[in-house]
């Protein structure tokens, strides 16, 4: 694995400039069951396709951001911050 | 409580700061004297070899008693960080007051100038209430690297494209340096400013001069690249 | 000695001789030669002993891409022969035979082994009985593998330097193809990189006679401006990162566009006894007669089912072999070529091919029969005495390099082979892996190429339409014979290979086949058919054929294995890295190694882990006073009008509450409730907070706590300060002395208590003093700015050693935490330990307004016993019990572990901490703890051994 990712503040880099931080996902609003909880604690849907992901560039401006990302393909459609991301499925 | 304790000791009877290179600037048999309260390696003891090496291969200087301080912005105070020095902008390294200002990210600002000017700026900033200044000097290891092969020398530890159509003279480049968070600014056509974390240094100037010794380069004096660059001499609007 | 005359366009210098070494004996060769052109100019035919029958293997493609002639070269194995050049003193060894290359005595594997190593051997012999299996792997490691691995480890390194290089074109393969397209890229513009393999450029063109030219194109291509890597493999393709190794040099290469022109790989034909040192591709036979002015033969069969085959017999018999020509086809083609043939007085035997080679270790005689469509002779055929059997089976792309960038292959009967389709953007082919095989049409499809990656790139280049059209109105490539699994002439006798690497016959693919591994991936793994160091470069199709023959698939369906990275046989020693290790090492670091500290790693730092004496440290500590280097701490300032909401959402317990120059210990949870890390946080003014973290777990906390803030949206900014402040603490009875000479501040017990925070200048330098105690003395963690710490740290040791105070490591460090019950997160935690688990029930503060990471999980943890508790214990026996070790249940199973242990020289017994069950978690508890095989009996306490109130902290 070593595509590249562009980090919104700066620029495009090795993938091994970045962290991973997962696939997008929503922390409960309010308290959850304890299935709820377990779901969001434990259960990813671990797309194979197009997946909305967190990203932090660690090795540069230590920024979060958002991107869509082929889990395919490594192809990545987007990358922004969070502010500026399309909308879609929000995280928390 | 004050963050008082992030700045070096000043006045006439501080000890002299120590630059985090200064184990392995002393164990190449750097040349010392004090300036501005630093101990800082005027030069190695070969004044024409290493005039030879930046004029001809690489030579890396260390720089660390550059100042340093970060400047921070609320998420709505944005334009306020950006309109400084005439105009901030991310990836750019804009010349200001003897000062080079790096906009990180949208809230954060990395400026970088001689250590005479830092109490003043630091004090100017200060008054800007919607600026949060924070000194960041001991927190940076600082190289300047220099000669017709200072990007080649670049190469051989780092994946940062430094080709000049992305790196023009006053760029500024954040992103991983020799397996480590780095800064990389390119004052000139041949010369660059390169930060990494201060503990590694020890480390960063092994990797420099392994990489810059099978090049022909070797460490040269905080003077024998400080030739006015194209970046200063092009002033504000670099 | 079999050297031509001066050959146009050889490759070697006959001024400059050269000698070294093969097998301890004498050989010579000229500069230019590689060790199988040389040794084979000196009469050697024999190079290597095949895998598992240790069969005599002799040279097959002359080029660096079979497994054929694989030597030791000084401590490396698995050189390869045919494309390493000779230098001066170079000594070469053989591998895989003993006690000879030409006698064997492992041949007997051959002769006699066949019903007892059938395919798949290794998966049935040796499974029973197992008790016998040591026996077994002692055997089978010392007959497998081939080259031997230097046993010193100063032998074994490999100085590699790595070169990040960015492109906008890189040209795969320096063929016409590949020079036109480079060439053609670079004037329009782009900053390209090409890279061969071969240490000269011009591929297949260079040694069809096309040498000038080559010359030409290289001119070209280096006036334009391109940077030529040559005697440079690509291995392979990793998300448009292409690394490329050039002897001492490992290019990792990123470009914008790729042309990939990588050529073909010419194939080998299927019949009895293929493998017999003689029979050779028809192109590594012509290569050592042009390159190396080598005459590979006297008397020659060639043996082809294309037109390239016709072309090399007319080449070795222009360089005075005797060649008899036999072809597949049954109108030889049907081109201009086969009149040549005839012209040139050779005999062509249309439809024919070769069934059979014959004779001792060596090609003596081939037996060539006409045969039908499943390649079954049909009548008894001709035998002809020859020296060499030259075979050209067709062309197979070499595709691998496409396909591991995105290609698909798809089989083209009309070349009976694969080409490769629905490229991906930024990725051309060119030249013959691009299915073109004349070498007008090869060298046009290479500009092309490289015109459509300058466009690609924004350039504007013209002609491209003309050049398509010029392209398609080229003769189309000749007619080629699809070559049968196995030509045959019904005998019994001998062994037909389609992967000579491995040693995989016919009859292997055929057997795995009726067990039931019918498909190619299955075979594959089964008779490890292609997975030998030539990659399945010869044997990926006949391997194929077999099995569509067997199974009555067609060749498509039957498909292709893709070859993983690398595509060229690399030292692991090029991809290791430099050997410099991104270690942090504190500001006081220096003065470590002036003490003589026992220096080791502590997560990505250089530490001093005690300097000596560690038990005399620890004593010095609790005697008079120590100071131990603490600047691994990670250390955040968290800062903003919502700081103190922040960090109350990210601890357990409370923090906005805090009171300015005050501390309090935290630890973080994750969601599940899990400690994360620990660290303590103090809080400098109403906006600003001053968070110190693990020294391993800084990164993580930050890359957290900013992904929280972020989320959140809170007004605050994390700024992570851990490399440019040093901290120290001091600790000891006479701490407070020690401090007090060297500041002006009040540090009295009544002005400055315990967790109280004080900014102070000590010894001129600005610092700020925490009250806190790890080691559970009297003590302040004093922060500063690293430039000044040797100062502050020198200060400090001066000013004590008249009171006998000792620096100390971190061993002292943890045997004094220890008898204090001070929990290191990491060491006596893991990924499930909960606060209530760790004994700190009290750090959360389930009735706080905050939502806070974890609360929910932690609600649910709070109403139910922990299944195990972490909790002191002292051993009565005073054995010392391995970190690691099992505590046992009330049953006796095992249920938690010794996660620290450690004789406490103050106490004068063993103490550790340790996970229990929770019925055992009491204090006065009987535990045992099973040990490799020791049982040890231990009490459990949950008070701290020493100062079980805290007074002499907070004295």
């Amino acid at each position: 694995m070593s595509f590249l990712l562009t980090c919104p503040n700066c620029g495009t880099r090795e993938v091994t400039d970045f962290g991973f931080g997962g696939e997008a996902s929503t922390r409960p609003a309010s308290r959850p069951s304890a299935r709820e909880l377990n779901t969001y604690i434990y259960f990813r849907r671990n797309a194979a396709g197009v997946q909305r992901e967190w990203w932090h560039h660690r090795s540069g401006c230590r920024a979060w951001f958002l991107a869509e990302r082929d889990t395919r393909t490594n192809h990545v459609i987007w990358t922004a911050l969070p502010a500026d991301a399309p909308a879609g499925q929000t995280p928390a | 409580m004050s963050l008082a304790f992030l700045t070096a000791a000043g006045g006439a009877s501080a000890p002299a700061a120590l630059s985090p290179f200064d184990a392995a600037t002393t164990a190449d048999g750097g040349v010392f004297e004090v300036r501005d309260g630093w101990r800082i390696a005027s030069g190695f003891g070969h004044p024409a070899a290493e005039e030879q090496a930046c004029e001809h291969a690489v030579g890396w200087a260390d720089v660390s008693h550059l100042g340093k301080l970060e400047i921070q912005v609320s998420a709505d105070a944005a334009d306020e960080l950006a309109g400084l020095a005439g105009g901030l902008a991310l990836g750019r390294a804009v010349r200001d007051r003897d000062a080079w200002w790096c906009l990180l990210t949208p809230v954060r600002a990395l400026l970088l100038c001689d250590p005479g000017v830092l109490a003043g700026l630091r004090q100017e900033l200060e008054a800007n209430a919607a600026l949060k200044v924070l000194d960041v000097t001991s927190q940076f290891a600082a190289l300047r690297i220099g000669g017709p092969l200072a990007r080649e020398t670049f190469a051989r530890f780092c994946a940062l494209d430094l080709r000049p159509e992305r790196m023009p003279v006053g760029a500024c480049m954040q992103g991983s340096v020799a397996r480590t968070p780095g800064v990389v600014v390119r004052m000139a056509t041949d010369q660059y400013v390169l930060l990494t974390g201060a503990a590694l240094a020890i480390y960063l100037w092994s990797v420099v001069s392994d990489a810059g010794g099978r090049l022909g380069g070797r460490p040269v004096g905080v003077d024998a690249l400080s030739a006015p660059s194209e970046l200063e001499e092009a002033g504000t609007h670099a | 000695m079999s050297r031509l005359a001066q050959q146009p366009g050889e490759r070697i210098d006959r001024s400059q001789p050269v000698s070294f070494t093969f097998d301890g004996k004498p050989a010579a060769g000229f500069a230019g030669d590689t060790i199988v052109s040389a040794l084979y100019a000196g009469g050697r035919r024999v190079f290597s002993r095949s895998f598992k029958y240790h069969r005599p293997r002799g040279e097959l493609c002359g080029c660096g891409q079979c497994a054929n002639s694989l030597f030791q070269i000084e401590g490396a194995p698995g050189i390869r022969g045919c494309s390493e050049p000779i230098r001066e003193g170079l000594r070469v060894v053989h591998q895989n035979a003993w006690p000879s290359l030409d006698f064997d005595v492992m041949r007997a594997t051959d002769r006699v082994g066949g019903p007892f190593t059938p395919v798949g051997f290794y998966y049935k012999t040796f499974i029973r009985p197992r008790r016998l299996w040591p026996v077994y792997e002692k055997v089978l490691r010392s007959a497998a593998g081939l080259g031997r691995l230097p046993r010193r480890q100063d032998e074994r390194e490999w100085e590699t330097e790595y070169r990040r290089r960015r492109c906008d074109v890189l040209v795969i393969g320096g063929g016409a193809a590949g020079l036109a397209a480079a060439t053609r890229a670079a004037e329009l513009g782009a900053d390209v990189v090409l890279c061969d393999e071969d240490a000269v450029l011009g591929g297949l063109l260079g040694i069809e006679g096309g040498h000038e030219r080559v010359r030409e194109l290289e001119g070209r291509a280096r006036d334009a401006g391109v940077e030529i890597l040559s005697g440079a493999p690509a291995l392979g393709f990793f998300d448009g990162l292409v690394p490329v190794w050039q002897g001492s040099t490992l290019h990792q290469v990123r470009a914008d566009q790729h042309v990939v022109a990588t050529g073909a790989i010419q194939q080998p034909l299927v019949f009895a006894d293929n493998d017999l040192p003689g029979v050779m591709l028809s192109g590594g036979a012509r290569r050592l007669a042009a390159a190396y002015a080598v005459k590979p033969g006297e008397r020659a069969v060639v043996a082809t089912v294309d037109d390239r085959g016709l072309d090399d017999a007319l080449a070795l018999s222009a360089v005075g072999l005797d060649v008899v020509v036999a072809d597949l086809r049954p109108d030889a083609g049907g081109g201009e070529l086969a009149g040549r043939i005839r012209a040139a007085g050779i005999t062509l035997l249309t439809g024919h091919t070769v069934v059979r080679a014959q004779g001792r270790d060596r090609v003596e005689r081939a037996v060539v029969a006409k045969v039908d469509a499943r390649g079954r002779a049909l009548g008894d055929g001709s035998t002809h005495d020859c020296d060499l059997i030259a075979v050209s089976g067709g062309s197979a792309g070499a595709l691998s390099l496409l396909l591991q960038a995105g290609g698909r292959a798809i089989y083209r009967p009309e070349i009976a082979g694969f080409a490769v389709t629905e490229l991906p953007a930024g990725l051309h082919a060119a030249g013959a892996a691009a299915g073109h095989d004349r070498a007008e049409a090869v060298e046009v499809s290479g500009a092309i190429a490289g015109a459509e990656a300058a466009a690609a790139l924004g350039r504007s280049p013209n002609g491209v339409a003309d050049a398509r059209e010029r392209l398609a109105q080229l003769p189309a490539a000749a007619p080629v014979a699809t070559p049968p699994a196995q030509a045959s002439d019904g005998g019994r006798r001998g062994k037909a290979f389609v992967d000579l690497d491995e040693d995989v016959t016919v009859k292997d693919i055929k057997r795995a086949t009726l067990e039931g591994y019918d498909s190619l991936e299955l075979s594959k793994r089964y008779t490890t058919v292609t997975m030998g160091p030539s990659q399945g470069r010869f044997s990926q199709l006949p391997a194929a054929r077999v099995l569509a023959a067997e199974t009555g698939l067609d060749l498509g369906t039957v498909g292709l294995t893709t070859a993983r990275p690398p595509w060229s046989t690399v030292p692991m020693g090029v991809l290791a890295g430099r050997p410099l290790e991104a270690a942090k090492r504190s500001a006081v670091h220096r003065r470590h190694e002036e003490l003589g500290a026992t220096v080791r790693w502590a997560g990505d730092w250089r530490r001093a882990y005690d300097y000596g004496d560690p038990v005399g440290e620890s004593v010095a500590v609790q005697a008079a006073a120590g100071i131990i280097d603490v600047s691994t701490l990670g250390k955040l300032l968290v800062r903003g009008p919502d700081a103190g909401e922040l960090l109350d959402r990210l601890y357990p317990n409370r923090m906005s509450n805090l009171a300015p120059d005050r501390i309090r210990y935290g630890v973080t949870t994750s969601e599940a409730g899990r400690i994360t890390d620990d660290g303590t946080v103090c809080r400098i003014d109403d906006e600003t907070f001053y968070v110190t973290t693990t020294s391993a777990g800084v990164a993580g906390v930050e890359q957290s706590f900013t992904w929280w803030l972020e989320t959140w949206g809170l007004n605050a900014h994390i700024t992570d300060l851990t490399q440019g402040v040093a901290a120290m603490n001091l600790a000891g009875p006479q701490a407070r002395g020690v401090l007090t000479g060297l500041t002006d501040l009040d540090c009295s017990a009544e002005a400055f208590k315990y967790l109280d925070a004080r900014h102070a200048e000590i010894a001129g330098v600005p610092c700020m003093l925490l009250r806190i105690g790890f080691v559970g003395e009297l003590g302040y963690e004093i922060h500063c700015p690293s430039v000044n710490a040797e100062h502050v740290w020198d200060a400090i040791v001066r000013a004590g050693s008249k009171v006998g105070l000792r620096p100390f490591g971190l061993e002292p460090q943890r045997v004094l935490r220890l008898q204090k019950l001070h929990v290191i997160v990491g060491q006596d935690t893991d990924s499930e330990m909960t606060p209530y688990g760790a004994g700190m029930d009290w750090i959360v503060k389930l009735d706080k307004q905050q939502d806070f990471i974890g609360r929910w999980a932690l609600e649910h943890t709070a109403a139910h016993e922990p299944s195990v508790r972490l909790v002191g214990f002292t051993t009565p026996g005073g054995e010392l019990p391995t970190e690691g070790a099992v505590v046992l249940g009330t049953d006796g199973a095992p249920e938690g572990q010794v996660t620290s242990a450690r004789r406490s020289p103050r106490l004068g017994q063993v103490i550790g901490l340790a996970t229990v069950p929770a019925a055992l978690a009491g204090d006065g508890a009987q535990i045992w703890i099973s040990d490799a095989g020791r049982r040890i009996a231990a009490t459990v306490t949950t008070k701290p051994f020493y100062d079980p109130e805290g007074e002499v902290l907070r004295s």
